[in-house]
């Protein structure tokens, strides 16, 4: 092998590994830079937006009009509720030239999103990319026991992680809630309540660490067993985060509330 | 390493390239699209606009997805849009088994053997002609291959790193890819090291190989996850996606239950007993047209495309592979030993897995199969003394069989009476038996036969 050989041979190999670190670098910096969030605090931070809405759909209008993208949603309620994504999607039995092609995020916005499948849509409209659901233990159990036909997924002391076709997904407790590396946006269902205090929830919030730039309350208006007992707690809870409550069944947005301006930037 | 090339080989190719694109293309606009092309044409939208693997076949890396976007909003979602990057590279396919025969023996009849009976095996023109990628398998590894030999001649090294984006692009097209990758790996390494030189120029050699065909090709894998990534994951949440697909992929049962007799699904049977790639599937626009206001009704609607596995060649694979292993091992030949290792690592794992491997996977091993089995009918045939004669009858009884399995291949084999009776009758009375409810008799124009998918 002559110099000039060794040499380009040198080069070569000293480019693809920069180049690969370069890659590794501007990919990652992509992921990052590609999440939307607003200013975002503790629960009870003022620049965090709040808001109490009557359907978990409702949630998925806000922070569609928001602009949130890329981000990790925080799903408290009382049970998660499964169904098959690919009953939503119709089985085109006329598939003549040129084909009728559709968006399935799209397709799903406009004629499947709904109090089951909101967190979905979100997922599939590049809002989210990760759920942690906080439910009661009994719910976390048996989402355990169902994991076992899961081909991917983790069961711990401190709950459950498992996929759906690659889409992170972590189920656990409020106590054994440890919080994330970066601010969520958290959803409150009122049907939450049944087990829990609102003050129980947020002290396990707050020692969580979390950090939100979007807080949404949810009265979950039409699921069943929410009783105006739930309702109630969900409004103190309301209360203890500084929202001034409306009557039950009217929308609410305390006047104090900062307007939701995401802003992009990356997310620690 | 330098091959000589008779002035006519590339003419021929050139010839044998045009037969693969007649067959390849042949009556495919009144071929009804499969759930599976309507299907890959959705998730290359999902993927590229919403970043989401899936809805089928969500666990295979993304390259399909990008090409066949970008093949749809140049082309519109006709046939080019949905098939065409399959088309292409399934006819590019005969050249390049041609071309790295021609390497591997140093004999261009041996190459041109190898490439016909490519161009006219009916699984690979099968999967020419549907949008799914299982031809980029055979594909992206034989263009690496071939780059790594042009490497070799020339000593180039623009040509080594085009080799390890061949391989890349294998690796994304699905994981499979990583077995010739190994092995031309250590082709390059073993011959790295009969260069000799100090051990500051074989360190450079081995690192650059490193670099090239270690790196680069994982770079290139890394980089059709962009529209993923673009969904705001960081490089940290990667390794958790790759192990959802890895776990997905190694325990894979089907995408839907099968509604005909799935025997076809275990690797070692491909070269030992016939074997078909059964594919039957219902489209309500009747290839004949469909008059308005009328369904058409379960004859018409049914299309059962089967790739059936040309006896005449697949059945002489084993044959072949120990006569290319023997032949390697007592000559040193580096071209036999390397297509022996080329076949061995990529099908002894498929047929050591446990999970269900459908003939549509065959793909990644065939190029070497039908290369070896060249070598061998073009040796036996030299040991006669009319051996153009005996090569002739040969050829001749391949394309006699291959002809009715060419119908097959395309969905053709119901308007055939004896295909149809004998080849095709089985499946479909299979398929409208597992039906739950007979098409065309009422419900939406969308109402589907129920398939159960994977459950939340």
């Amino acid at each position: 092998m002559s110099t000039s050989k060794l040499v380009r041979s040198t080069v070569t190999c000293s480019s693809v590994v920069l180049l690969a670190a370069l890659t590794l670098l501007g990919v990652d910096r992509l992921g990052r830079g590609s999440r939307v969030s607003g200013p975002a605090g503790t629960l009870q931070a003022p620049q965090v937006a709040k808001k109490i809405v009557d359907r978990p759909e409702e949630a998925y209008g806000i922070w569609k009009e928001a602009g949130y993208r890329g981000r990790t949603v925080v799903f408290v309620s009382d049970r998660w509720e499964s169904f098959d994504p690919g009953e939503l999607i119709p089985t085109q039995m006329f598939r003549a030239y040129p084909l009728q092609l559709f968006r399935i995020a799209k397709l799903l916005e406009d004629e499947h999103l709904d109090a089951v499948t909101f967190l979905y849509v979100a997922s599939m409209n590049r809002m989210i990319r990760g759920i942690v659901a906080v439910l009661p233990k009994g719910e976390v159990d048996r989402l355990k026991q169902l994991s076992a036909k899961s081909k991917d997924s983790k069961v711990s002391d401190r709950g459950l992680y498992q996929t759906r076709q690659g889409f992170p997904r972590w189920f656990t407790t409020g106590a054994d809630f440890a919080g994330l590396h970066e601010p969520a946006l958290l959803y409150v269902g009122a049907s939450y309540f049944k087990s829990s205090e609102p003050e129980e929830l947020l002290a396990q919030i707050a020692k969580s660490g979390l950090q939100s730039d979007c807080v949404i309350l949810c009265r979950e208006k039409g699921k069943g067993g929410v009783t105006p007992a739930e309702v109630a707690k969900l409004n103190r809870f309301a209360r203890l985060l500084g929202l001034a409550t409306p009557p039950a069944g009217a929308e609410g947005m305390p006047a104090s509330q900062p307007q939701l301006q995401p802003s992009t930037r990356p997310d620690s | 390493m330098k091959i000589a090339i008779s002035s006519r080989t590339p003419l021929y190719l050139g010839l044998l390239t045009l037969l693969a694109l007649v067959l390849n293309t042949v009556l495919i606009t009144s071929q009804p699209v499969s759930h599976d092309d309507f299907d890959v044409a959705l998730s290359a939208i999902n993927y590229m606009e919403s970043g989401q693997l899936g809805p089928t076949m969500w666990n295979h890396p993304c390259l399909r997805n990008i090409l066949v976007y970008w093949a749809l909003r140049a082309f519109g979602s006709g046939v080019l849009g949905v098939k065409g990057v399959s088309l292409l590279l399934g006819t590019l396919c005969t050249p390049l088994v041609g071309l790295v025969a021609l390497r591997i023996f140093r004999d261009s009849r041996v190459a041109l053997l190898a490439a016909l009976l490519w161009a006219c095996d009916a699984l690979v023109i099968e999967f020419s002609r549907q949008g799914i990628n299982d031809i980029y398998l055979a594909f992206f590894p034989l263009a690496a291959i071939y780059l790594a030999y042009r490497f070799r001649e020339s000593g180039n090294q623009g040509w080594l790193l085009a080799c390890g984006v061949g391989f890349g692009l294998g690796l994304a097209s699905k994981w499979s890819g990583l077995f010739p990758l190994a092995v031309t790996f250590l082709l390059l390494l073993f011959a790295g090291h009969r260069e000799g030189g100090s051990a500051g120029e074989r360190l450079a050699r081995y690192a650059r190989l490193g670099a090239t065909l270690g790196i680069v090709p994982v770079l290139v894998y890394l980089l059709t996850f962009l529209p993923w990534f673009g969904r705001g994951y960081s490089l940290s949440e990667w390794p958790a996606l790759q192990r959802a697909m890895f776990l997905e992929t190694s325990q894979h049962q089907g995408y839907h239950p099968k509604q005909w007799n799935d025997t076809d699904n275990r690797a070692y049977k491909w070269f030992v007993l016939p074997s078909v790639f059964v594919d039957p599937f219902m489209n309500m626009d009747s290839p004949d047209g469909n008059p308005v206001g009328k369904l058409p009704d379960f004859e018409e609607s049914v299309t059962v495309e089967l790739g059936y596995a040309n006896p005449l060649v697949w059945l002489l694979v084993w044959p072949a592979l120990f006569f290319v292993i023997r032949r390697g091992a007592r000559e040193r030949d580096e071209g036999c030993c390397y297509l022996g290792g080329l076949f061995l690592a990529a099908y002894l794992p498929l047929v050591a897995s446990p999970r269900p491997i459908w003939m549509n996977t065959a793909l990644s091993v065939l190029p070497y199969a039908i290369m070896a089995v060249a070598f061998l009918v073009w040796n036996v045939a030299q040991r006669f003394p009319r051996r153009q004669l005996v090569l002739g009858l040969y050829l001749a009884a391949v394309l006699l069989v291959a002809s009715p399995l060419y119908l097959l291949a395309i969905g053709k084999g119901t308007k055939i009476p004896f295909l149809k009776e004998q080849l095709v009758e089985q499946y479909m009375v299979q398929f409208r038996k597992n039906m739950p409810a007979k098409p065309g008799l009422g419900g939406a124009p969308q109402g589907a036969p129920a398939s159960p998918r994977h459950a939340d």
